[in-house]
């Protein structure tokens, strides 16, 4: 961790985890697990506080599925404990691309290479 | 001469309003704190929470909407967009599935109504876009959403149907 980085992780939020939380997490923080993005889950001693350490930039929508209902306190038992059912036709956890080159774009959007041709109305054309 | 609140007085002098006001001020600045260290930490969730929609398949792969459009029928605010037509082996389907969600309220009503489970509102609640025609959603990005969430979606139903 270079100079930059520790200005930037004391100043900013959003390049992983603020020194506050970092502290907050080396005293009360038990770790539960890691996803395969690298993201660390913790819960306090007495298990009542569940968070995320992000790895690399803390974007919310980037807990997968797996871990998304522990940290959320919907259920208790973690992947690392008791896996989730998975069907093989499931796909990787995405993030919330918005704002980047692959964001989703419905069919007749403009930022699609070939938007599709609309047919609720005939185009007028010259003579 | 006019009476003196000496009680009065002595509070103005002894700058009770400060005192009182630090108090209170202190007060809360050790009250255990009510706020989550988002987005690190999130709040609860339920079961049933209603949150952006997918489509489910079958555990054998095949898409579970058969076109009936319940859910296009009872949604109050219109946003669902159902067409349909026999597929080549028979089957209905349907050839567009659109849900504008800019307009759904996220009643829960689509899930309630559909007989085969497969329009869901799922646990996850940040999809917030940067354009309003991100949020146009079509067949393929709800059938997406259900191959990304299943394995939580389906536990949910999992813990919620006792209660059904």
């Amino acid at each position: 961790m270079g100079i930059l980085n520790t200005l930037l992780r004391a100043v900013t939020w959003w390049n992983g985890a603020t020194l506050n939380t970092l502290w907050f997490t080396a005293r009360h923080g038990k770790k539960v697990g890691e996803d395969e993005q690298g993201n660390a889950f913790y819960q306090s001693h007495d298990g009542k506080r569940r968070w995320v350490i992000y790895n690399g930039e803390a974007e919310a929508s980037r807990v997968s599925a797996d871990w998304h209902g522990w940290l959320h306190h919907t259920f208790d038992d973690y992947p690392g404990d008791q896996p989730l059912k998975r069907k093989p036709w499931e796909q990787p956890h995405q993030e919330n691309l918005t704002g980047t080159a692959q964001a989703y774009a419905p069919a007749g959007s403009l930022r699609r290479a070939q938007p599709a041709q609309r047919q609720d109305y005939e185009a007028w054309s010259p003579e | 001469m006019a009476e003196i609140d000496y009680g009065r007085a002595a509070k103005y002098f002894l700058l009770a309003d400060f005192v009182k006001g630090f108090q209170l001020g202190l007060k809360y600045f050790f009250a255990p704190k009510a706020t989550l260290n988002y987005p690190h930490e999130k709040g609860p969730l339920s079961p049933r929470f209603r949150g952006e929609h997918a489509l489910r398949r079958y555990p054998n792969g095949e898409e579970r909407c058969i076109a009936c459009k319940l859910c296009e029928a009872i949604c109050p605010a219109q946003a669902i967009t159902i067409d349909a037509e026999p597929r080549d082996d028979g089957s209905r389907r349907t050839t567009r599935y659109d849900i504008d969600m800019t307009k759904c309220i996220y009643c829960g009503f689509c899930q309630e109504a559909c007989p085969v489970d497969a329009i869901v509102e799922g646990p996850n609640f940040e999809f917030a876009t940067e354009t309003r025609e991100e949020l146009f959603y079509d067949k393929e990005k709800l059938l997406q959403n259900g191959e990304r969430w299943e394995a939580e979606i389906a536990r949910n139903l999992e813990l919620d149907a006792p209660y059904r």
